[in-house]
C-alpha cells in the first residue's frame, strides 16, 4: 500500500510573529513570508509527501473568501467546539466567482520546485453552513452557487497543486438523505475533471454514521479524525484512500511513534484503502508552534514506522 | 425604593503601555511593578465610577489575562504557548501536568485594595472552573471531568470562600467556554454548583459567543445556583433603533429564559466590545427595553457591555460605558410598555 503524509489547515505563528503582528511593523509581510518559508522547509526536511504553505496570514479558513462577490464580513462566531473564532461571511447578494482567491492568498513562489504540492478548499455545504444567509430563499441555492465558484478556484488550483484536501467539518453532522445528497451534489462540480487527488477531510465532529454513503462521494479520499472516531470494522474504503487523522492537534501531549504506527496499521489492513496518509486529525494552529514542530515531527516517524509494516 | 436597569462592566480593560514598560523592565524592582499596578488599579475604580456605574471593580489590572493569571497561580499547570482566540488576538494556554493544588488565594489582594479605595458596590470577576479546564492542555488527569471537578472542589471553592471571607458580596464567575460543547452542558452546571457550594456571597455567572445562542444551556443551567446570568447580546444585533424582534435580532436568545421559566436577573450586553464604533444612546436605549419588554420585569435586567473591553482603546471604552450609563437612565425615564 502507498503510504505518505501531509499537514493541512492553518498552522500556528510563532511567538515572535504574533510578537510583530501587535507592533505591526512596516515589514510585517516580510515577516510572514520568512516565517512561511521556514515551516514550508521544516516540512521538506522531515519527508513530508506533499509540501503546503503553512497559511499564517489566515486569519480563518473562510477569511479570503469574504472577498466573492456576493459576500460582507459578519459576526464572530466560534468555530465548532473549539475556543476559537472566525468571521462569519454574510450573504447579501447573489455569490459569484470574479477572479481566483485561494491562489492570490498563498505564497506560492515559496513552495519548492520538484515537490508534491498540497492545498486546501472550503467544501461547499460546510461554507454555506457557516454563512449567514440573507439573500437566499432556499439554501440550496446557496450551496449551488458555492460549488460554482469553488469549482472555478479548483480549477485554477489543479494547475500547481497535486492535492486538494477540501476541508467539510460540517458534513460530519449530516443525519438525512435530503442533507448528505446535497452535500454530495455540490462536491460534484468542485471536483470533476481534476488532475490533483481531492481529499475529503471530516473534523469536529461524528461522520461515522454516514460514512458508509461517503465512501461513495465524489473524491480521491478521506480524512478522517481518528483520535476522536473509530472506523466501523466492516467498512472498506476499495478505492477510496485514507488520510489518517492519528497526530492529535486538540492536545500538547505527543504521540508514542511506536503505538500510534500500530494502531494505523490495524486500521489500514481493516478499512483497505487505496492509499495511506498520516496527518494530524484537523489544523495544528490549535497548539502553540513548539508543540505543532514536535507534532510534525512525530507525523513523519510514524509515517516511516507505517511504511515499514504495511 | 429599588433603581431599575442597575449599570456593572465586565471585567477587564486595556493595559496601558506606561504599564506594559514597567512590566517588561527587566531593571524594575518588584516594589516598582506593584506600585505602577496599584496606580492602574486606582485610575480604573476611578474611571469606572466616573461613568456612572453602579458595580464597579479595578478592570482586572493586575491580571495579565483572565486564564494566564490564574493558571500561574495554581499548582499543576504549565504555560505551553500562545494560541490564537481569532485574527492577531491571542491567549497563552497552559499544559495541565500535575494534580491541581490551591497555592494561595491569587485575587485576594487586590480584592483588599478594590474595597478600600471603591465607592461604589463592587463586583469581583473570578474565571470558572469549566473554562479553565477546557482551555488547558489535559496531560495529567484520566478525564476532562476529573479535571473540571477537582478545579471545581481544590481551587475555586476556596478561592471564593476566601474573598466571601474579606467581604465580597457579589462574585461574578466567568464561564466563556459554557456553551462550547452542548454534550458537556450537564457537567458544567454540576462542577459549577460544587465551585459554589456553600458560598456566602451573590453568585452571577457571565458567558459570552456562544456559538449556538446559550441554546445549549438549557435545560440544565435551570439548575445554576447563580441569581443572574451576564450574557453577550450586542455583537450580533442590528444598529437600527425599534423595540420590534426583527431590529432587536441579537437579543432573541432572551426568549430562553421565557420558554424555560427562569426569572433570574440577566445582565444584558448592550455594547460590542470588538468594534470601535460608539453606540447611540437611543440604540442602547432599545436593546435595553427589549431587554425589559422580552423578560416582562425591569428590576430582572442589569446593563452590560458584551464582555471585558481589554481590547479597546482607553478612550473608547470610556465612550462605551459612558453612554451606556447615559442610556439606562434614558430607559429608566421611559415608562413601562407591554
Amino acid at each position: 500500500m502507498k503510504v505518505g503524509c501531509y499537514i493541512g489547515g492553518i498552522y500556528p505563528r510563532s511567538e515572535k510573529l504574533i510578537e510583530a503582528t501587535r507592533r505591526n511593523p512596516p515589514n510585517l509581510p516580510q515577516i510572514f513570508r520568512r516565517d512561511k518559508k521556514r515551516i514550508i522547509d521544516l516540512q521538506v526536511r522531515l519527508g513530508l509527501t506533499y509540501i503546503s504553505d503553512p497559511l499564517l496570514d489566515w486569519n480563518d479558513m473562510l477569511r479570503p473568501y469574504l472577498n466573492l462577490k456576493g459576500l460582507r464580513q459578519g459576526a464572530l462566531n466560534r468555530i465548532f467546539e473549539q475556543n476559537a473564532f472566525y468571521r462569519t461571511p454574510v450573504v447579501v447578494d447573489r455569490v459569484e466567482w470574479v477572479k481566483p482567491i485561494t491562489l492570490e492568498n498563498l505564497a506560492l513562489d515559496l513552495l519548492p520546485k520538484n515537490y508534491l504540492l498540497k492545498v486546501d478548499l472550503p467544501d461547499p455545504y460546510t461554507f454555506a453552513s457557516l454563512s449567514e444567509n440573507r439573500y437566499y430563499r432556499d439554501q440550496r441555492d446557496l450551496v449551488a452557487d458555492l460549488a460554482e465558484v469553488l469549482s472555478k478556484e479548483a480549477q485554477t488550483l489543479q494547475k500547481h497543486f497535486q492535492l486538494i484536501q477540501i476541508n467539510a467539518p460540517s458534513i460530519c453532522s449530516i443525519r438525512s438523505t435530503e442533507e448528505l445528497n446535497l452535500a454530495y451534489e455540490a462536491l460534484k462540480p468542485v471536483t470533476k475533471g481534476l488532475s490533483a487527488k481531492t481529499y475529503l477531510h471530516l473534523y469536529f465532529g461524528d461522520p461515522t454514521p454516514i460514512l458508509s454513503s461517503l465512501i461513495s462521494f465524489p473524491i480521491s479520499g478521506l480524512g478522517l479524525d481518528l483520535i476522536n472516531i473509530k472506523i466501523p470494522k466492516d467498512l472498506k474504503f476499495g478505492k477510496m484512500g485514507l488520510a489518517a487523522g492519528c497526530v492529535d492537534a486538540g492536545n500538547t501531549k505527543l504521540e508514542n511513534p511506536k503505538s500510534v504506527s500500530e494502531q494505523v496499521k490495524r486500521i489500514a489492513e481493516a478499512a483497505e484503502p487505496s492509499e495511506l496518509y498520516i496527518c494530524p486529525n484537523y489544523d495544528l494552529e490549535y497548539v502553540p508552534q513548539t508543540y505543532a514542530n514536535r507534532k510534525m515531527r512525530r507525523l513523519s516517524k510514524i509515517t516511516d514506522l507505517v511504511k515499514e509494516a504495511l | 425604593m429599588i433603581k431599575i436597569y442597575p449599570t456593572q462592566e465586565i471585567g477587564s480593560l486595556r493595559k496601558p503601555e506606561w504599564l506594559l514598560k514597567i512590566l517588561r523592565d527587566k531593571r524594575a524592582s518588584e516594589e516598582a511593578k506593584k506600585a505602577a499596578r496599584d496606580d492602574l488599579a486606582y485610575l480604573n475604580i476611578r474611571m469606572l465610577e466616573d461613568c456612572g456605574l453602579d458595580y464597579v471593580y479595578d478592570g482586572e489590572a493586575r491580571r495579565a489575562e483572565m486564564y494566564e493569571y490564574v493558571v500561574k497561580n495554581v499548582g499543576g499547570f504549565k504555560l505551553a504557548g500562545w494560541v490564537r482566540s481569532w485574527d492577531n488576538k491571542y491567549y497563552r494556554k497552559a499544559r495541565v501536568i500535575d494534580k491541581v493544588t490551591y497555592l494561595r488565594p491569587y485575587h485576594l489582594e487586590e480584592f483588599r485594595f478594590v474595597a478600600q479605595h471603591a465607592k461604589r458596590p463592587i463586583k469581583i470577576p473570578v474565571t470558572g472552573p469549566y473554562t479553565l479546564a477546557d482551555w488547558s492542555y489535559n496531560e495529567y488527569y484520566r478525564t476532562k471531568e476529573e479535571l473540571l471537578f477537582d478545579l471545581a472542589k481544590e481551587i475555586i471553592r476556596p478561592l471564593l470562600r476566601d474573598l466571601a471571607s474579606a467581604g465580597a458580596k457579589v462574585i461574578q464567575i466567568d464561564e466563556p467556554a459554557a456553551t462550547t460543547h452542548p454534550s458537556e452542558t450537564r457537567i458544567f452546571v454540576e462542577a459549577f454548583n460544587e465551585a459554589v457550594a456553600g458560598i456566602d456571597a451573590k453568585i452571577t455567572v457571565h458567558i459570552c459567543y456562544s456559538g449556538n445562542q446559550y441554546r445549549s444551556l438549557f435545560p440544565e443551567a435551570l439548575d445554576m445556583k447563580c441569581s443572574q446570568f451576564t450574557l453577550e447580546f450586542a455583537n450580533r444585533d442590528t444598529a437600527r433603533l425599534g423595540l420590534d424582534k426583527e431590529s432587536r435580532v441579537g437579543y432573541q436568545a432572551l426568549n430562553l429564559f421565557k420558554e424555560y421559566g427562569d426569572k433570574r436577573e440577566v445582565g444584558v450586553g448592550v455594547v460590542d466590545v470588538h468594534v470601535d464604533n460608539i453606540e447611540p444612546q437611543e440604540l442602547i436605549k432599545d436593546r435595553i427595553l427589549y431587554a425589559a419588554k422580552v423578560l416582562e420585569d425591569p428590576k430582572r435586567v442589569y446593563v452590560n457591555p458584551d464582555c471585558g473591553l481589554r481590547t479597546r482603546s482607553r478612550a473608547v471604552a470610556f465612550t462605551k460605558l459612558r453612554n451606556l450609563c447615559l442610556a439606562s437612565e434614558l430607559a429608566r425615564s421611559q415608562p413601562m410598555k407591554n
